[in-house]
């Protein structure tokens, strides 16, 4: 064993035992998997809980797909773990691969994610949850998820999806690209929810799974349309746009759609023209659109999600959203496309 | 000869256009049409009098001097770091394959689309590779 896998068997150790002293389970399906989270006292798991508070409770004996195990140094006492990491600058973060462990930290904040992948069981340790980086409420554990459900066969997406009774329509592109104000304009509407900037997708069954219950919004869209979506929070990034972001799937729980099948892929892009209109696109602008935001989302398995997200998209004509003026003749657009594409 | 790192730069070709992303630097990119032909006769390790024999079988109104837009279109992906010149002849992987394709398609000079707007997402939560061998052994500081 080398030191570096006896460093983090050890840590597993550690932080089951510290877990037991005051454990707060919760076991939640999500993307079709048992995922049980083991926290340390009730820190993590109330910061990591509004961001999942809408997916399906499973009974605390439920056998588990996964098991991460959580705990906090503000919380508990126990020192931050010392792990010989170089330093990264903060708010970066390091990663490491190794064949059978995946490790990401960040030196400032301090906060380390570990995936033993022969076990499936995990670590989410933070020093002070008061510290994290903005974006880990709204998205927490995104890089664990991502390597987990990629060895599992299935896609954290860096997209969006809307439903209506017969199926979902996926909605890829990068930043900006316009997936969260067409996702919450559509949810205003009435159709289901699943997700605002991440989502499962199971290529073998083409089911699209809700993951957070999170969206993050541009401010200056947020401020145009504030009725979308209560701000809970807001990402600032000096070098970026800020964002804000909130629950919506806290807010409107009866518009949250857990899974649906995908029946259309949808690229959004403003255009800020005269109307919003659906045309044809092609199969290689819908994979520059969801592969390498989503691959780089991860850091690691770069050729497994490449190939996921050929897989996810393959049986597939996409077609291209151009969001003009009259945004709200979008749910109806869509729902008529999911219709016909599920007939089809 | 061309050397393309397929575990680091993966490809698709789609509808006639291929899909090309760089693993270690984030960018990705687009090649339509001829450019989508000479990348995929550079992967699999043909000369450029291949590449020229195949892009002149594949397309109609291939101009005299479309050599050198194919060069152009070459150094570029060399400039992007997706393939480097091959310091010693190597085998092709197979021959160029001529199209079949019953409608001939006219020739548009091969280019190549980058995109770097992931850059965005480094920003925003940046991740630096640590290598196995390079952790747990930090140096220590008055090493």
């Amino acid at each position: 064993m080398s030191d570096a896998q006896a460093a983090i068997t050890a840590l597993f150790e550690r932080s089951k035992q510290l877990a037991a002293q005051d454990p707060r389970v919760l076991t939640l399906l999500i993307g079709g998997e048992r995922i049980r989270f083991v926290s340390a006292g009730p820190t993590m798991l109330d910061f990591v809980g509004p961001a999942l508070a809408h997916l399906p409770r499973l009974p605390e004996d439920e056998p588990a797909d996964l098991t991460v195990t959580m705990w906090d140094a503000a919380t508990t006492g126990e020192p931050y773990p010392d792990l010989r990491l170089p330093d990264v600058e903060p708010m970066a973060a390091g990663l490491l691969d190794a064949p059978e462990l995946l490790l990401s930290y960040y030196s400032e904040p301090r906060l380390m994610t570990v995936l033993d992948r022969n076990v499936d069981e995990a670590l989410f340790i933070a020093d002070t949850v008061d510290a994290l980086p903005p974006w880990e409420r709204p998205s927490p554990m995104r890089a664990l998820l991502s390597w987990w459900f990629t060895g599992r066969g299935k896609l954290m997406a860096h997209a969006a999806a809307v439903a209506t009774d017969v199926g979902a329509a996926l909605l890829i592109g990068p930043g900006g690209s316009g997936k969260s104000s067409t996702s919450l304009v559509c949810m205003a509407a009435g159709m289901g929810w699943l997700g605002d900037d991440y989502v499962i997708i199971d290529p073998r069954t083409r089911t699209v799974f809700s993951l957070y219950g999170s969206a993050k919004l541009v401010t200056e869209h947020h401020d145009r349309s504030p009725t979308l979506m209560r701000t809970d929070g807001t990402i600032r990034h000096a070098d970026l746009e800020d964002k804000n972001f909130g629950f919506p799937a806290v807010e409107f729980p009866d518009r949250v759609c857990l899974s649906s099948q995908v029946r259309a892929v949808i690229l959004p892009v403003v255009t800020r023209g005269p109307e919003c209109l659906l045309a044809r696109s092609t199969a290689s602008r819908a994979l520059l659109a969801l592969a390498p935001s989503t691959i780089f989302q991860g850091r690691v398995q770069h050729a497994e999600v490449f190939g996921l997200s050929r897989e996810v998209l393959r049986p597939f004509e996409p077609y291209r959203l151009e969001l003009g003026d009259g945004v709200e003749a979008v749910p109806q657009m869509l729902t008529q496309l999911i219709a016909a594409e599920g007939r089809s | 000869m061309w050397l393309i790192d397929q575990r680091t730069v993966q490809s698709e070709v789609l509808d006639g256009e291929a899909v090309i992303v760089d693993f270690t630097t984030g960018r990705y990119h687009a090649a339509a049409g001829v450019a989508a032909t000479v990348w995929e006769a550079m992967k699999q390790g043909n000369e450029i009098d291949e590449i020229m024999i195949q892009v002149r079988s594949s397309y109609t109104d291939v101009p005299e001097d479309a050599e050198s837009s194919v060069l152009a279109f070459i150094d570029s992906i060399v400039d992007a770091g997706l393939a480097k010149q091959a310091d010693t002849e190597v085998a092709p992987t197979s021959s160029c394959e001529q199209q079949t394709s019953t409608a001939p398609t006219p020739w548009i000079a091969p280019v190549l689309e980058s995109h770097n707007d992931l850059a965005d997402l480094m920003l925003i939560d940046p991740v630096h590779d640590v290598t196995a061998r390079g952790w747990p052994n930090v140096p220590s500081a008055d090493s």
